[in-house]
């Protein structure tokens, strides 16, 4: 907010649009590009894996990082999971918020924390998972704990979304008081910059993961969920359809992923010479709307109609290539880590 | 039928108010204890689980799995004359690393030469500002800094960490973390036996 004073009347409020109310963007200035991967996390509490997912293909494509091929399975599983349990801790509460006090709001829940226990398993923390690294993730999915994605996928979750449909989608009072309520139509949602469910509801087929496919989103067959009226019943039931194509890609990844243990490509980075000099002389526009884009877009659980904040400063690129090289972690002589260039 | 979608609703509610008692039910007349047992709490975090499923904290806790991390620790070595060899050797990745930089430490000096001895003289983790990201047992190329598994550490005051506080044996690492402490000792030993095989040839050549 931008206030003018004049004394200690207000007389001018002007908000400025697009930060998170939390620092990140402040934070980020002072923070190498690791180190904002757990910052990454607190963006948005109930999609942590998805948030840390977008910002580390947005460095990875800045920097030319390539990523180890089991890694690239492993995160569409956790982003799809996230993206299931998100969703079903949006009807739970759209519903709390409408009067079915906390019964169905704790159904999601149930489903949320099995699937918050694989999280705990992989990465050690229920929320603030922290769990992708530039070029993977931080250690593999162990085999009791895939066994245990698979039962969820194949035999748990379809059940249970049914069941959540089975009580709600047809009740009078619910589809009266959502049907032809705030009506969003295509055209104003795009003009809004609408992104995710909320633009899907609205009618238009767009989904970042068939448009402009990311990690290997392009290997699996599913279908853009979308809806037509743009109505509140419509942007309720759009997240069941989700959750289905959701549950479609879990079970080809699955399938598919390759054995291995090698879930963290150790490669160095091409293009980027000492200090990433390539990367701060050559990208740093390019970079710096990227990762904005890339934020924005990859927050698709949670539409937002503005960007995100700048998480970091590009032109710290240098420092975590460094890092990796050298776990030494020492600045080399001579970089005072802020921008020359 | 004007109604219909809300009693297909409430069946709903209705046979996960049964499932239940269902469930205490087949668990009492098998003989297995369904509250109070790790058993009965691996059960309610299982796929088959039905009806409530809360886990009664705090006289039942879940089960931490061993990735499970909480606040950091340091891990010394017990000597055989109990003294404590601290692993660490005040080289600050950790503190360098640490996001939201929460980890302070003072080196020690050798009195007579004024050269570093690698050992912390003092070493303070505040853990009201640690956001357990585990970035620092992550990095540490000692492994003398790693997640705890013991999160309640509710207090009063404020929670900064010393280094009486924060040092823990490795005999305690090895319990939560079993995994990880067997890799981690079996690469040690194969370092220290490559070490070994090199200094031997070179002792021949």
């Amino acid at each position: 907010m931008a206030v003018s004073l004049n004394g200690e009347t207000i007389t001018g409020l002007k908000p400025v649009m697009g930060y998170l109310h939390r620092n990140h963007d402040k934070i980020g200035e002072r923070n190498t590009f690791l180190q904002i991967i757990p910052y990454t996390d607190r963006l948005d509490y109930f999609n942590s894996m998805a948030n840390n997912f977008g910002y580390v293909t947005t460095v990875e494509k800045l920097m030319k990082i390539s990523v180890a091929e089991r890694a690239e399975y492993i995160r569409v599983i956790m982003a799809e999971l996230t993206r299931i349990q998100n969703h079903l801790v949006f009807i739970g509460m759209l519903l709390n918020d409408l009067g079915t006090l906390y019964t169905p709001a704790l159904y999601a829940f149930e489903e949320r924390e099995l699937i918050l226990d694989i999280f705990e398993a992989v990465s050690g923390a229920r929320m603030m998972c922290n769990y992708f690294r530039f070029g993977g993730v931080v250690r593999d999915i162990p085999d009791d704990v895939m066994q245990k994605i698979k039962d969820l996928v194949y035999d748990r979750l379809p059940a249970k979304t049914e069941e959540m449909e089975r009580f709600l989608n047809e009740n009078e009072v619910l589809v009266a008081r959502l049907k032809g309520i705030k009506v969003l139509n295509a055209e104003e949602a795009v003009r809004l910059s609408v992104t995710g469910p909320c633009l899907r509801a609205s009618g238009v087929p767009y989904d970042i993961r068939r448009a402009d496919p990311y990690s290997v989103y392009d290997r699996f067959d599913f279908d853009v969920a979308v809806r037509y009226n743009g109505d509140m019943y419509d942007n309720y039931l759009i997240r069941f359809d989700e959750i289905y194509q959701s549950l479609r890609i879990l079970d080809q990844a699955v399938r598919q992923i390759p054995r291995g243990t090698d879930q963290l490509a150790e490669t160095a980075v091409p293009g980027a010479g000492p200090g990433g000099r390539g990367v701060r002389t050559g990208r740093i526009p390019e970079g710096r709307t990227w990762l904005l884009r890339r934020l924005q877009r990859q927050a698709e659980p949670i539409p937002l109609s503005r960007p995100r904040a700048f998480l970091c400063q590009p032109d710290r690129a240098g420092d975590h290539v460094r890092r990796r090289q050298d776990r030494g972690l020492r600045r080399p002589a001579g970089d005072a880590g802020h921008r020359d260039g | 039928m004007y109604g219909k979608g809300i009693l297909k609703g409430l069946s709903v509610t209705w046979k996960r108010f049964w499932d239940t008692y269902l469930d205490d039910i087949s668990w009492w007349l098998s003989g297995r204890k369904r509250y109070h047992s790790e058993e009965g709490v691996r059960h309610r975090s299982s796929k088959n689980t039905r009806g409530i499923f809360t886990v009664q904290y705090p006289e039942e806790q879940l089960i931490q799995p061993e990735e499970f991390r909480y606040v950091p620790f340091l891990v010394y070595d017990e000597k055989p004359d109990g003294g404590k060899e601290v692993r660490c050797t005040s080289c600050g990745i950790c503190a360098k690393v640490c996001p939201p930089q929460c980890i302070w430490i003072v080196r020690t000096n050798n009195p007579q030469t004024g050269k570093p001895v690698p050992e912390p003289a003092e070493f303070y983790i505040d853990m009201d500002i640690c956001m357990n990201c585990g970035f620092c047992a992550e990095y540490c190329p000692f492994d003398a800094i790693k997640m705890d598994h013991d999160f309640d550490i509710a207090s009063y005051g404020r929670n900064v960490y010393n280094l009486e506080k924060l040092l823990k044996p490795a005999s305690y690492y090895a319990q939560i973390r079993p995994q990880n402490y067997s890799r981690e000792e079996e690469a040690r030993k194969a370092k220290e036996a490559a070490k070994a095989a090199k200094a031997e040839a070179a002792a021949a050549a």
